[in-house]
C-alpha cells in the first residue's frame, strides 16, 4: 500500500520534473527570440545581450540535464526499486548537474566580463555578485551530495536486508 | 568456521515438500531453496518460528555449528 503511494507520487512528480525542464527550455528560447529583455536573471547586467543569452543557455542546459537525470531517479523509484544501483547513481548525476549549473551561475558573468575586459584592452566594468540566493543553492546543493550519500547507506542495508530470510 | 542448514535433512524427515513450506512461512520457494542451500546472510526469527512451527521441531533440528562448514558469504565486501 506504502510502496504504491510512493510510486504514484514518484509518477507524479517525475512528469512535473520533465514539465519544469520543457518550461525552462522554452523559457530561454522565448527570452532568445522574442524579448529583449532577460527574463532569466542568471548573468550579469553588465554583459553584452549575446554574452548573457550564452550564459543563460549554460546554465538552463546544466539544470535541464540535472531535472532529467530527476526524472531518471524518479522512475527509478516508480519501477520499485527504490534504493537500487540505477536509483543512486541518477540521484548523483543529478546533485552535480545542480552543483554545475550553481556553479555556473555564479562563475560564468565574472569569467565572461573578465575575458570581455581582456579582449578590450583593460577598459570596463567586472561585477562579482554572491547574494542570499546563490549561498542558498550551494548549500542545496551541498545537501544533496549528502542525501545522495544516504541513499548509498541505504542501497547497502537493503542488499544486506536482502541475504535474510 | 560457520552455520550449516538442515532444512533438507528435516524436510526429508517429515516428508514435507518445499511448496507446501514455503507457502505456510510466507517466504519464496527461490527464499527456500536459498536457505536450504545455507546461501543467506541470516535467518528472521520469525521465520524459523514459523518453520518450527510447521515441521514440528526446535531451531536446533534445523540449523547446526559446525567449526569446519564455510561461512556464507565466504567474504563481504564493503564499498
Amino acid at each position: 500500500m506504502r510502496s504504491q503511494f510512493v510510486q504514484r507520487r514518484a509518477r507524479q512528480l517525475r512528469w512535473l520534473t520533465l514539465a519544469a525542464s520543457t518550461l525552462l527550455v522554452l523559457m530561454l528560447l522565448g527570452v532568445s527570440v522574442v524579448s529583449d529583455n532577460s527574463v532569466i536573471q542568471v548573468t550579469g547586467q553588465a554583459l553584452p545581450r549575446v554574452w548573457r543569452l550564452v550564459a543563460s543557455g549554460v546554465v538552463i542546459a546544466l539544470a535541464v540535464l540535472s531535472l532529467l537525470s530527476l526524472a531518471t531517479t524518479l522512475r527509478a523509484v516508480e519501477a520499485g526499486d527504490p534504493f537500487g544501483r540505477s536509483m543512486t547513481r541518477s540521484f548523483r548525476r543529478f546533485a552535480l548537474f545542480y552543483l554545475l549549473s550553481v556553479v555556473a551561475d555564479l562563475l560564468l558573468p565574472p569569467i565572461m566580463q573578465l575575458s570581455l575586459f581582456v579582449a578590450h584592452g583593460g577598459h570596463g566594468l567586472i561585477t562579482v555578485g554572491f547574494d542570499d540566493g546563490r549561498v542558498l543553492a550551494l548549500i542545496v546543493a551541498a545537501l544533496l551530495f549528502f542525501i545522495a550519500r544516504l541513499f548509498d547507506e541505504a542501497r547497502r542495508l537493503e542488499d544486506d536486508n536482502r541475504g535474510f530470510v | 568456521m560457520g552455520i550449516v542448514v538442515r532444512l533438507d535433512v528435516m524436510l526429508a524427515l517429515r516428508k514435507v515438500r518445499s511448496r507446501d513450506l514455503a507457502a505456510h512461512v510466507g517466504i519464496t520457494e527461490s527464499n527456500l531453496s536459498l536457505l536450504k542451500s545455507g546461501k543467506v546472510r541470516g535467518i528472521r526469527f520469525g521465520t524459523l518460528a514459523a518453520i518450527c512451527e510447521y515441521l514440528q521441531c526446535q531451531p536446533g533440528d534445523i540449523l547446526v555449528f559446525d567449526p569446519d562448514a564455510p561461512e556464507w558469504p565466504a567474504s563481504t565486501s564493503e564499498e
